[in-house]
């Protein structure tokens, strides 16, 4: 189903318009006498560097007060940060006005008895601007998206979330790649159709590869094709045997993109080569 | 065999595209048929206007939508003169029709009907409140999305819908066709 869907909606994506740099603004507001939870004023850069990978999967909730879904699959929420607590980091973002920052919106979560790190998002225009960072959202609340160690979005839900459907999604995360008779298993990152990468840059791509090849991993991304294609068995053998990844991300790529993959890829090639030489690199098209 | 799989895989896939719901730009919406406020049955083909329509899918609940409420009163007016009726949809499950009747009376100067078990906003592919369709004078979609850029309505920099009026009206290409409405989720049967 979702191959079949990535070949429907194959499309190269990009960004729509520009938007203003902004510096990265989180405001601090202080604790009211009664304790309330803490919710911290952030804008769009500041929402992006909170999404940065930080070493362990991340989920992302962004909510409102006035959202009846997004109330009533709160409790599920909080349930599922106490259960991968340690092993996944939640933080909500919440859409209300800016005015209720101190009353409706801590309010609610104190009643929810909620410890998620809470934010407010508040900027101009956040359908446009949360829109160029997840493409596939259609606009309403909630929505949910889960981020992999690495940054990338494993899964998204717009819309009121499955505590099942994310539980396991978690997990597919949690759960280490596993070998099978002690062969090298070669792995296909299918990623969600639709989903596309957060904005990334040609350094980042190679300092990722660098940290990859750091642990023993060769990695080629691939992107602008339906994820999983392959063109011969005997190209999934060599992939076998020298346990190179196929990192697919499917049609559709965020601005930036392609020069991440560039800067990833261009690095992996030339660790990879260097370790199994020229003849073998040049069999999986990894010469130039 | 991996080539016939791949070959399969392509002709399913289009096969679920042709029957996935959703209009898009440039495609005809069927003229439709719903109850008004008040149980008579109304039609795209009667409402609209001479040179068209837009159709919102709007809530009695929605605090996104209560803060659009007189942009959308004065869109209204200023283009029912100029021949594009506004015509506005419930199709919240969760909103009982006493409550949808007395809002719209006190609230509305354009017509409001129900889409019981959001059969139209399925259709159409609508998400949200408030999230407008504008067809012109056969029905064609020529925008789809958000009023403007600014919900709280202080700080308008691009009056997305205003626009693609003034553009269509003047025989031009509307630049910007798509854009994400941010609002409420329409409540659907089962969700």
């Amino acid at each position: 189903m979702v191959t079949a869907m990535a070949i429907a909606l194959c499309q190269l994506g990009l960004a729509q318009g520009s938007v203003a740099v902004e510096k990265p603004l989180i405001v601090t507001v202080q604790k009211t006498v009664t304790s309330l939870p803490k919710v911290t004023q952030i804008n769009i850069e500041g929402l992006k560097k909170l999404l940065k990978p930080n070493g362990k999967p991340l989920l992302v909730n962004f909510w409102a007060t006035w959202c009846d879904p997004c109330r009533e699959e709160f409790p599920d929420l909080v349930k599922m940060s106490a259960e991968f607590q340690g092993k996944v980091d939640f933080i909500t973002v919440s859409l209300d006005d800016l005015a209720d920052i101190n009353t409706y919106v801590p309010k609610f979560l104190q009643e929810m008895n909620s410890n998620i790190p809470a934010y407010l998002l508040h900027t101009s225009n956040e359908a446009e601007q949360l829109g160029m960072i997840f493409k596939d959202w259609k606009g309403n609340l909630p929505l949910t998206v889960l981020f992999d160690s690495r940054g990338n979005i494993a899964y998204s839900r717009n819309g009121k979330l499955r505590h099942e459907a994310v539980t396991g999604e978690i997990n597919k995360l949690l759960t280490p790649a596993t070998t099978v008779k002690g062969e090298s298993v070669v792995m296909r990152e299918t990623p969600i159709v639709g989903l596309r990468s957060f904005i990334v840059t040609f350094d980042e791509g190679v300092a990722d590869a660098k940290r990859d090849i750091a642990l023993g991993e060769y990695k080629i991304i691939r992107y602008g094709m339906t994820p999983g294609f392959s063109p011969n068995e005997k190209f999934d053998q060599l992939l076998k045997k020298y346990s190179v990844t196929i990192s697919d991300r499917g049609c559709m790529v965020s601005q930036g993109f392609p020069e991440y993959a560039r800067g990833y890829n261009e690095t992996s090639k030339a660790a990879f080569q260097k370790k199994f030489g020229k003849a073998v690199a040049s069999k999986l098209g990894f010469v130039e | 065999m991996k080539h016939a799989l791949f070959l399969f895989t392509i002709f399913f896939a289009l096969t679920l595209t042709a029957s996935a719901q959703g209009l898009s730009i440039g495609a005809t919406m069927d003229n439709f048929s719903l109850p008004d406020i008040n149980g008579k049955m109304q039609t795209l083909n009667e409402m609209k206007g001479k040179n068209g329509a837009v159709i919102i899918f709007v809530s009695s609940q929605c605090p996104v939508v209560r803060g659009y409420n007189e942009r959308m009163k004065q869109i209204a007016t200023d283009y029912k003169a100029k021949g594009i009726n506004v015509i506005g949809i419930n199709s919240n499950v969760t909103e009982n029709g006493e409550q949808v009747k007395s809002h719209a009376e006190m609230t509305y100067n354009f017509p409001i009907l129900i889409d019981k078990n959001s059969v139209l906003a399925d259709k159409l592919g609508a998400n949200s409140t408030p999230e407008v369709f504008y067809v012109d004078a056969k029905n064609v979609l020529l925008y789809h999305g958000a009023i403007d850029n600014d919900r709280s309505g202080s700080n308008i920099t691009q009056p997305y819908l205003r626009t693609a009026f003034d553009a269509s009206l003047a025989g031009k290409k509307i630049e910007k066709a798509s854009t994400v409405a941010f609002g409420c989720s329409i409540k659907r049967p089962g969700q």
